[in-house]
């Protein structure tokens, strides 16, 4: 079934994050195992003499939806400079917003990132915003006027999974806005994980573009965000401390037969 | 770098090998729309930025 995310209708709920692919075809392949539809790319100085195949243009071929990304940024200023040249060079008012409080561990600044927020929506941005796995600033960035936040699970390229779960839910609950997990995911079973929280989409880099067989754990997460996708919907049985009997506990024989 | 002479935005881009979409240029610290590339002329001292989309998160 289709999910809506800002101006987006989508049918995979798995976005792909081209960065850590050793070359442009690890992430078309990539694309083309997981059916992702979306796909993120950064922006940086062009290099006389390098490459000058456009990543742009074979994912534009393949039919994909280039969205660029903010990343590089460490305040509010350089971000609005990025998605400047983003809209201008990918003629689109998508933008992921990355705000980084240090190189070291890539967590979002939370106070250059509200700034940047509220100054894209007004620049007319469709804002897909990166953001911690805390629900008072998620809901801060709603209240911008942004398209989806986008929680992480874990630091970027640190494939710890999803280290608050509870927090997640917690934004999936609070929130009437699309919630995508971003970053941190490490294997098949955290994306599943994310997607039985509840949110609506998950997006995913290193744990693709930097695995031994990228192509082969494109298709494993792209199966782990259905199959999550699916339990979510199903309805999880609550937990409990102690056992409930799945055979009836009536109607037991005589046990003193002889047999 | 060193260009033949002044050139517009196309010619300059085709000179360095850039490919024309997924990029953004900008002169002298102004970003320049596409619409207005092929009337932007750059030449001797200009300061040119061109961006274009690489792999990234």
């Amino acid at each position: 079934m289709a999910v809506e995310i800002g101006s987006l209708t989508l049918q995979s709920r798995l976005i792909l994050g081209s960065g850590g692919a050793s070359s442009h075809k690890v992430v078309l392949d990539a694309l083309h195992a997981s059916g992702a539809e979306v796909v993120t790319v950064a922006l940086r100085r062009f290099r006389p003499g390098s490459n000058s195949s456009s990543l742009y243009q074979e994912l534009a071929d393949a039919g994909a939806i280039v969205l660029p990304n903010t990343a590089g940024a460490h305040t509010a200023n350089e971000a609005r400079t990025l998605a400047e040249l983003g809209r201008e060079a990918l003629q689109t008012n998508r933008v992921k917003l990355e705000v980084v409080i240090d190189d070291r561990t890539l967590l979002p600044d939370p106070i250059e990132l509200v700034e940047a927020a509220k100054d894209f929506v007004r620049a007319g941005f469709e804002v897909f915003a990166y953001t911690n796995d805390d629900p008072a600033l998620a809901r801060i960035l709603a209240d911008a006027g942004v398209a989806a936040v986008m929680p992480l699970g874990s630091p970027i390229g640190s494939g710890m999974g999803i280290l608050n779960p509870a927090n997640i839910a917690l934004i999936v609950e609070l929130l009437d806005l699309p919630v995508i997990l971003d970053a941190g995911i490490g294997t098949a079973s955290d994306a599943a994980l994310a997607m039985e929280l509840g949110v609506d989409g998950v997006l995913v880099a290193s744990a693709i573009t930097r695995a031994t067989d990228p192509t082969k754990m494109a298709r494993a997460i792209s199966l782990a965000v259905q199959a999550g996708r699916d339990a979510w919907e199903a309805g999880r049985i609550a937990r409990r401390p102690l056992a409930v009997p799945s055979s009836p506990l009536e109607g037991l024989p005589d046990f003193n037969l002889v047999g | 770098m060193e260009l033949g002479g002044p050139a517009t935005v196309p010619d300059l881009l085709a000179q360095i090998g850039a490919p024309s979409n997924g990029v953004a240029i900008a002169v002298n610290g102004e970003i320049i729309s596409r619409s207005r590339w092929s009337e932007t002329r750059v030449g001797d001292g200009d300061i040119v930025e061109v961006i274009t989309a690489m792999q990234g998160g």
